[in-house]
């Protein structure tokens, strides 16, 4: 690799390895059912209409987030009805916007909870999510929550 | 030896001053508190001490109430909650209370030149002090106790004494109010001060005391879900008030600062 592609890669997609260090101690005993209680759950595909999300909570999450936490479904997905998007690689960013935005006027959701991961493109998720809620007609709290590519949240606070 | 956690703080400050000052360095006012009917145990639980800080805290006190060191050592009380974070960020809406402060925070702000005034000229601004009590009753009591108590305190034990004293409050404020309106009908420039200056320096105490102790408290507590639920009934209420709530009591605000600031 030359020094200049070192200098220009994205730091979001630079190969870090983690392989050899040791899992993190946890209790892996026993198996947990899954919290998700609807289908689809990509953002281009979910249905504002649907009846899941009325005056729900929703998490909005990057892809990588539910890859990257140990207990995604019982720590964040529990509760919630879920979207997920890529904000650097899925297309039709406009679309995510509106969609966005009618779930907060059409079905009313009660709260967005924004997950996205460290890197810095991820964090076009949460600006995204932002401005369609300025576009919208209802006002919701957003809530903000930044993942590190080892799993740990890095950062919790309400927008 | 924890029997003193159960005991109300102000008696255990009055039998040993110095557990005043040891608080006082962990930034906990209890010996400035006018209620002061928190028990010790309480006291601790409002203000989530990190857990070393917690620790640390109850071995300064039992050094103080039991010097022999007799008995067992104290357990700081253990919280359900989360750890209070280095920096506190409040929910959307107890951050909208918060904000509201800052309108009222300036309206105290101009009581001593207001005072100033009416004892210098010794003539009453009746148009003047009219809308000031407007302001305290439209905005403070109305717009934003209203929310307080309809709303916030649903989210709590209402019982709990920090709310009762939040309460009490409210309650003293409304008879400053009542104060004023009589001084500024029978033209008594006197109680009409001593009255403002009460009130002033009433809220000014509450408002430090919801800020950094009471919203805090209540806002570790709530779920995501609760939060957006008070934001919706925070919505609703207001959409109950005149159109022009609060604008027309921040422009009032405006104006008193451009009469006295110049």
């Amino acid at each position: 690799m030359s020094h200049a592609s070192v200098r220009t890669a994205c730091p979001g997609s630079r190969m870090r390895d983690f392989s050899d260090t040791e899992a993190q101690a946890g209790d892996s005993q026993g198996t947990r059912p899954s919290q998700l209680c609807q289908w689809p759950v990509q953002l281009y595909l979910v249905g504002p209409a649907a009846p899941y999300f009325q005056n729900a909570d929703v998490l909005l999450a990057a892809d990588c987030v539910a890859y990257s936490l140990g207990d995604f479904h019982k720590d964040h997905l529990a509760g919630h009805s879920l979207a997920i998007a890529c904000p650097k690689l899925g297309e039709g960013q406009e679309i995510y916007r509106e969609k966005i935005t009618a779930l907060v006027d059409e079905a009313q959701i009660n709260t967005l909870t924004v997950m996205t991961m460290q890197v810095p493109c991820c964090v076009g998720l949460l600006h995204l999510a932002k401005s369609a809620v300025e576009q919208a007609h209802h006002k919701i709290p957003i809530k903000s929550k930044v993942v590190g590519i080892r799993g740990e949240i890095l950062h919790e606070e309400w927008c | 030896m924890n029997d003193y956690m159960q005991t109300g703080v102000k008696p255990l400050i009055e039998a040993f001053p110095e557990v005043g000052q040891v608080l006082e360095r962990y930034g906990i006012a209890c010996v400035q508190c006018t209620a002061g009917t928190c028990k010790l145990e309480e006291v601790l639980q409002l203000h989530a001490l990190p857990p070393q800080d917690g620790t640390e805290l109850m071995r300064q006190i039992a050094r103080i109430v039991d010097p022999t060191g007799s008995a067992l050592q104290p357990q700081a009380p253990t919280s359900a909650e989360p750890p209070r974070p280095v920096q506190f960020t409040y929910s959307p809406p107890v951050q909208r209370l918060v904000d509201e402060h800052v309108w009222i925070v300036r309206l105290l702000a101009r009581i001593p030149d207001l005072v100033d005034e009416i004892n210098t000229s010794d003539v009453i601004d009746g148009d003047l002090l009219r809308a000031m009590v407007d302001f305290i009753r439209g905005y403070a009591d109305r717009f934003h106790h209203m929310k307080e108590e309809d709303i916030l305190f649903d989210y709590t034990d209402r019982e709990t004494p920090i709310v009762q004293v939040i309460l009490q409050d409210h309650e003293q404020a409304r008879g400053y109010v009542r104060a004023i309106v009589g001084a500024v009908e029978e033209d008594d420039g006197s109680a009409l001060c001593a009255n403002l200056v009460r009130y002033r320096e009433l809220l000014t105490e509450h408002i430090t005391k919801e800020d950094e102790i009471l919203y805090p408290y209540i806002d570790r507590a709530l779920t995501t879900h609760q939060v957006g639920e008070m934001w919706q009934r925070f919505e609703g209420a207001e959409s109950g008030l005149e159109a022009d709530v609060p604008q027309k009591y921040e422009r009032f605000i405006t104006n008193l600062e451009s009469r006295f600031i110049q």
